[in-house]
C-alpha cells in the first residue's frame, strides 16, 4: 500500500476507478491513496491511462464506476471548479497560456479562486510569480514566453489558486537539463512548504529525486506500487516499461 | 512587487496596452483616462456635427451601434461566444418600448427598464440549451434564434403588429422621449455608448473579464482554475443582452417605427454588431467604438451611392468586407495597431 | 386519412429537397469542420446557372448539370483554397468570411437581377403523376430520387474508394493522416468542390421547383442546418433521414397549425436534439464539440 500512517485519512484517495472509452479501458480498477505532505510519482508508458486518471481525480472525466474522495468526503461527481475550490491544482500536458494577456494577468485567473476583489488576486499572483521565479517578465505577454517559462507559468496558475494538492502532468517534458534541475528546486521548496504533490513524469532521475511513492500503471492498471528504488527495481517494471526504453 | 520595468517602456507599453483593451497592466488612472479623453472627443464630435440634420443622424446610429456592439462584445468578444442571435435582444427592447406605449399608454423609459429583465429572462432561457454548444454549433443555434424570433414576430401579429410592424405617435415631450431637437438623441445615444464602453472597460480588468476571456482560450484550463464555466458565461450572456435591450428601446424612441423585417434583420443587427467589432477589434473594450465609427457612416454612404446604381451593390460592399477582414487584419484595427506599437516598444527597449 | 397521405407525400418531397441540400453541406461540414454559410447561396447561384443556360442557350434545364455542377466544383476549389484555407484553425473567423460570402453572393445576384424574380418553364417538371390522394409533380419527384441516388453515391465513395480512406482518414484524425502521407489540404479542397458541386446539382433540380430570387437560398438553408444537427455531424444517413425528419415536422406542423410557423417547429426539433442528443440523431457521441 501506498499509505504510510494507517488510519489517518488520506488527502486524496480513489478507489476501484473504471474510465472506458470507445473500444478500450483506460483506467482499470485503479486505487491510489495521496497522503497529506506526501510526494506521488506516477509513471508509465504511453496510453498507460495516467492523464485519464488525473482527469477523474481533478473531474475533467468521471469514472464509469469508483469512487473519488478528498479528505474523506466523497467527491466522485463534483465539477472542476468545485474540486478546484476545495484545493486540487492541476497544470496540463499541453501548455495553453492566454496569449494575448500578461503573465501576470495569467497567474491571476488562478488567484481569482480564493481572492474575488481584482486588487487581491494581483497581489497574491505577483507573489505566486515571485516564488516560482517568473517576476521578471510578469508584464508580459504570455505568448511571448519560450517554452520553459511557459510551463512554469502553467504551475503558476494552478499555485496561484492556493491549492492543498497539485497535480502536475509531465512538467519537465521538452525541458533542458538546467531547466530540469530549476524545476526540481522549485517542487521541493513547495513540498517544504507542505503542498503535496502528484506528479506524471517520464524522467525517472526526477521521479527518483522528487518522490516518496510512485505507482507504476500500464494497460490502465495499477503494475507496481512502492518507494523508487523498489518500484524501479521491480521486474514487471523492467519489462514492461523501462525495456522499451532500452 | 518586485516587477521593474524601464520607464520609457512601461509607458508607451501600457498605452498600446490600454489601447488594445487588455488594460489589466495598466494603471487605472491612465485607463478611465484615456476613457474619459475618448468620450469628451465624441461628446465634442456631436457638438460639432449638430448642425447638420444629415450626419447628426448618421452619428446618432454609429454612437448607438457603437454602444450594440460594445455590449455584444461582452459576450461575443470577451467570451468568446459567437452570438449571432443578438437581433432578439434588441428587437426584446425595441417591442417591449413599442408595445407598452402605444398600447398601455407607459413613457418608453419605462418600457425600457422592463425591456432589460424580458430580455435577461430570453437570453437565460435560450442559452441554457445552446451553452453547451461550442463554435459553429452555437453560431448556428443563435442564428436560428434570430429566425425563428422573425418568424414568431411575423406571425404573432395581434402582439407584434406583424410585418405593418407598431408606429409610435410623435407626440414631444420628455415623458414620450419624443423630441423635435434631433440633438437630444445625440445626447442619448453618447449617454448609453459611454455606459456601454465603461462596462467593457470595467469588464477587461474585472474578475468577470479575466474568467470570460480564460474560458475562451481554454475552458478546461478556466475550470481548473476554479471557474464555473457555464455559470460565467451566463453573467456575460446576461449582461450582453440586457445593455443590447437597452440599445432596443434607444432604437425605438428615435425611429419610432418597429417592425421585424428591420429589428431582426440579420445584415442590419444581428451581423452588423459582428462585424463592427471584427472591424474594430474583438475581445477589445476600444474596438467596437472605433469599428462603428468608421463602419455605420461607410454603410450608409455606400447605401446612399451605391444602391441607386443597382440594389444590393452596397451590401456586396459590406459582405466583401466580412470575408477580407478576417483574411487580412484578423485581429481588427485595435489589434493591429497594438502589435505594432508592442513591435515598435520592444524594439526600443533593446 | 387521405388529408393524412396527402400531407406525409408532401412532407417527404420536402425532405428530400431538405436532404438533397444538407448532404454537401454535411459532406464539407464533417471532414473539412467547415459550417459553410453559404451553402444555400451556393445552391442559388445553381439555380440561376441552370436559369441562364435554359433560357440563353435554349438548352433543357436537367441538362445544363453538364455545366453548372462542374462549374460550382471550381468554385468550390476556390472558395476553399483563397478563403477557407487561409483561415484554417480560426474557427470564428471562417464562419464570419463565409458568412461574408452569403452576403456577397445574394446581392451581386440582386445586383445583377435588379430584383426581378425569375422562374424556369419545364413542361417534364410541371407534369403531375397521380397517386390517388394526391398528385405529385415529376419536378419534385426527381429531386427525391437524386437524393437517394446522392446518398448512396456518397456512401460508396466514402466506404468503398481509395479517396473515401483518405477523407475517412483526414476526418478521424488530421495529424495521424498527416503522418499517414495523406495529403490533408488536398483532401479538404476536393471535398468542398464536391460538396459546393452538390449544392450547384440541387440548385439545377430546384430551378424548376422553386421561384428563382436571390434570398433563395435561405429557403433550404436553415432547413439544412436542423438536419445537420439532427442527422448528426458528418453523417450521410444523417443527413439523408435527417431530411426526412425536418420535412415532415415542417409539413405536419404547417398542415395542422400553421404553415407560416413552419421553421419555428423544426427549430423547436433542432433545439430539442441538441439539449438532448448534441451529436445529433445518427453521429458519433462528442462530435459537437468541435471546434472551440
Amino acid at each position: 500500500m501506498v499509505t504510510m500512517t494507517e488510519g489517518a485519512v488520506p488527502l486524496l484517495e480513489c478507489s476501484s476507478v473504471v474510465r472506458r472509452f470507445v473500444g478500450m479501458v483506460a483506467v482499470d480498477q485503479v486505487s491510489i491513496k495521496v497522503n497529506e505532505g506526501d510526494v506521488l510519482g506516477i509513471i508509465g508508458p504511453n496510453g498507460a491511462g495516467k492523464t485519464t486518471l488525473f482527469n477523474l481525480l481533478t473531474g475533467q472525466l468521471k469514472p464509469n464506476s469508483g469512487e473519488v474522495f478528498f479528505r474523506g468526503e466523497r467527491i466522485t461527481g463534483r465539477p472542476v471548479h468545485e474540486r478546484a475550490r476545495l484545493g486540487l491544482g492541476r497544470t496540463f500536458q499541453v501548455v495553453r497560456p492566454l496569449p494575448a494577456l500578461s503573465v501576470l494577468e495569467n497567474t491571476m485567473m488562478g488567484a481569482f479562486v480564493k481572492h474575488p476583489k481584482r486588487r487581491d488576486a494581483e497581489a497574491k499572483a505577483a507573489e505566486v510569480l515571485e516564488e516560482v521565479g517568473l517576476a521578471h517578465v510578469a508584464k508580459q505577454r504570455a505568448g511571448d514566453l519560450p517554452l520553459p517559462l511557459r510551463k512554469r507559468l502553467e504551475v503558476a496558475r494552478a499555485l496561484a489558486t492556493e491549492p492543498v494538492v497539485l497535480l502536475l502532468d509531465e512538467v519537465m517534458a521538452g525541458l533542458n537539463p538546467t531547466d530540469i534541475g530549476k524545476a526540481v528546486d522549485l517542487f521541493h521548496h513547495l513540498h517544504e512548504r507542505g503542498v503535496t504533490l502528484v506528479l506524471i513524469e517520464h524522467n525517472l532521475k526526477v521521479v527518483r529525486t522528487l518522490s516518496r511513492h510512485v505507482v507504476v500503471l500500464d494497460h490502465g492498471a495499477v503494475l507496481a506500487e512502492g518507494t523508487p528504488t523498489e518500484v524501479l527495481q521491480h521486474p514487471d517494471v523492467v519489462r514492461a516499461y523501462l525495456g522499451n526504453r532500452r | 512587487m518586485s516587477t521593474q520595468v524601464t520607464p520609457r517602456t512601461d509607458a508607451l507599453g501600457s498605452i498600446a496596452k490600454t489601447l488594445r483593451g487588455g488594460s489589466a497592466g495598466a494603471s487605472p488612472a491612465l485607463v478611465w483616462g484615456l476613457y474619459a479623453v475618448s468620450m469628451a472627443f465624441l461628446g465634442l464630435l456631436l457638438m460639432i456635427v449638430q448642425v447638420d440634420a444629415y450626419w447628426l443622424n448618421i452619428l446618432i446610429m454609429t454612437y448607438l451601434f457603437g454602444g450594440l456592439a460594445a455590449a455584444w462584445n461582452l459576450i461575443g468578444g470577451f467570451g468568446g461566444q459567437l452570438s449571432l442571435g443578438h437581433g432578439v435582444y434588441f428587437a426584446v427592447g425595441a417591442y417591449v418600448v413599442g408595445i407598452t406605449s402605444t398600447r398601455y399608454d407607459w413613457s418608453p423609459w419605462l418600457g425600457m427598464v422592463l425591456a432589460v429583465p424580458i430580455a435577461c429572462a430570453v437570453a437565460g432561457l435560450t442559452s441554457w440549451p445552446t451553452f453547451r454548444l461550442r463554435g459553429p454549433f452555437f453560431a448556428m443555434a443563435t442564428l436560428a434564434l434570430n429566425q425563428v424570433a422573425l418568424v414568431l414576430a411575423l406571425y404573432f401579429d395581434k402582439v407584434t403588429g406583424g410585418p405593418a410592424g407598431i408606429t409610435m405617435p410623435f407626440a414631444p415631450s420628455l415623458r414620450e422621449a419624443a423630441f423635435i431637437e434631433r440633438w437630444k438623441y445625440g445626447v442619448l445615444v453618447l449617454v448609453y455608448l459611454m455606459v456601454a464602453v465603461a462596462l467593457s472597460t470595467w469588464m477587461s480588468r474585472s474578475r468577470l473579464g479575466y474568467a470570460l476571456r480564460a474560458v475562451r482560450e481554454n475552458d478546461e484550463a478556466a475550470s481548473a482554475a476554479g471557474f464555473h464555466v457555464f455559470k460565467v458565461k451566463m453573467h456575460g450572456m446576461l449582461l450582453s443582452a440586457g445593455v443590447t435591450a437597452v440599445g432596443g428601446a434607444i432604437y425605438a424612441m428615435y425611429i419610432r417605427y418597429i417592425d421585424p423585417g428591420s429589428v431582426l434583420s440579420l445584415a442590419d443587427v444581428s451581423v452588423r454588431l459582428v462585424l463592427i467589432c471584427l472591424l474594430g477589434g474583438i475581445g477589445t473594450a476600444t474596438g467596437p467604438v472605433l469599428g462603428a465609427l468608421l463602419l455605420i457612416p461607410a454603410i450608409t454612404l455606400l447605401q446612399a451611392k451605391l444602391s441607386s446604381q443597382a440594389p444590393g451593390l452596397n451590401l456586396v460592399a459590406v459582405g466583401a468586407m466580412l470575408v477580407l477582414i478576417p483574411l487580412l487584419m484578423r485581429r481588427g484595427i485595435v489589434g493591429t495597431v497594438a502589435d505594432l506599437t508592442r513591435k515598435a516598444t520592444t524594439r526600443w527597449s533593446r | 386519412m387521405d388529408t393524412f397521405m396527402r400531407v406525409l407525400i408532401i412532407a417527404v418531397l420536402l425532405g428530400g429537397i431538405y436532404g438533397l441540400v444538407a448532404m454537401g453541406l454535411n459532406l464539407i461540414f464533417g471532414v473539412v469542420r467547415v459550417v459553410n454559410f453559404a451553402h444555400g447561396e451556393l445552391v442559388m447561384l445553381g439555380m440561376y446557372g441552370a436559369y441562364f443556360l435554359n433560357q440563353v442557350l435554349g438548352w433543357n434545364v436537367y441538362a445544363t448539370m453538364v455545366i453548372v455542377v462542374p462549374a460550382m466544383f471550381v468554385l468550390g476549389l476556390i472558395i476553399q483554397r483563397v478563403v477557407i484555407q487561409p483561415l484554417s484553425g480560426q474557427t470564428t473567423m471562417q464562419l464570419l468570411a463565409t458568412f461574408g460570402l452569403v452576403i456577397v453572393f445574394q446581392n451581386s445576384v440582386l445586383a445583377i437581377t435588379e430584383g426581378e424574380a425569375y422562374s424556369v418553364s419545364s413542361s417534364f417538371a410541371r407534369n403531375t403523376f397521380d397517386l390517388g390522394v394526391a398528385k405529385v409533380d415529376y419536378g419534385r419527384l426527381v429531386v427525391l430520387v437524386a437524393t437517394t441516388a446522392v446518398a448512396v453515391a456518397l456512401w460508396w465513395l466514402i466506404h468503398k474508394t481509395s479517396f473515401g480512406r483518405s477523407v475517412r482518414a483526414v476526418t478521424e484524425d488530421r495529424m495521424a493522416a498527416r503522418l499517414m502521407g495523406i495529403n490533408v489540404e488536398r483532401t479538404f479542397l476536393i471535398v468542398f468542390g464536391i460538396g459546393s458541386a452538390l449544392a450547384g446539382l440541387a440548385g439545377v433540380l430546384l430551378a424548376p421547383v422553386y421561384t428563382l430570387t436571390p434570398n433563395v437560398g435561405q429557403s433550404f438553408i436553415f432547413a439544412a442546418f436542423a438536419v445537420v444537427v439532427v442527422g448528426g455531424l458528418g453523417s450521410v444517413t444523417g443527413a439523408y433521414l435527417g431530411g426526412f425528419l425536418i420535412g415532415l415536422v415542417e409539413a405536419f406542423s404547417g398542415y395542422y397549425i400553421d404553415p407560416r410557423l413552419g421553421m419555428a417547429f423544426y427549430f423547436g426539433v433542432f433545439l430539442l436534439v441538441l439539449i438532448i442528443r448534441p451529436a445529433g440523431l445518427f453521429g458519433r457521441a462528442g462530435s459537437e464539440e468541435m471546434g472551440a
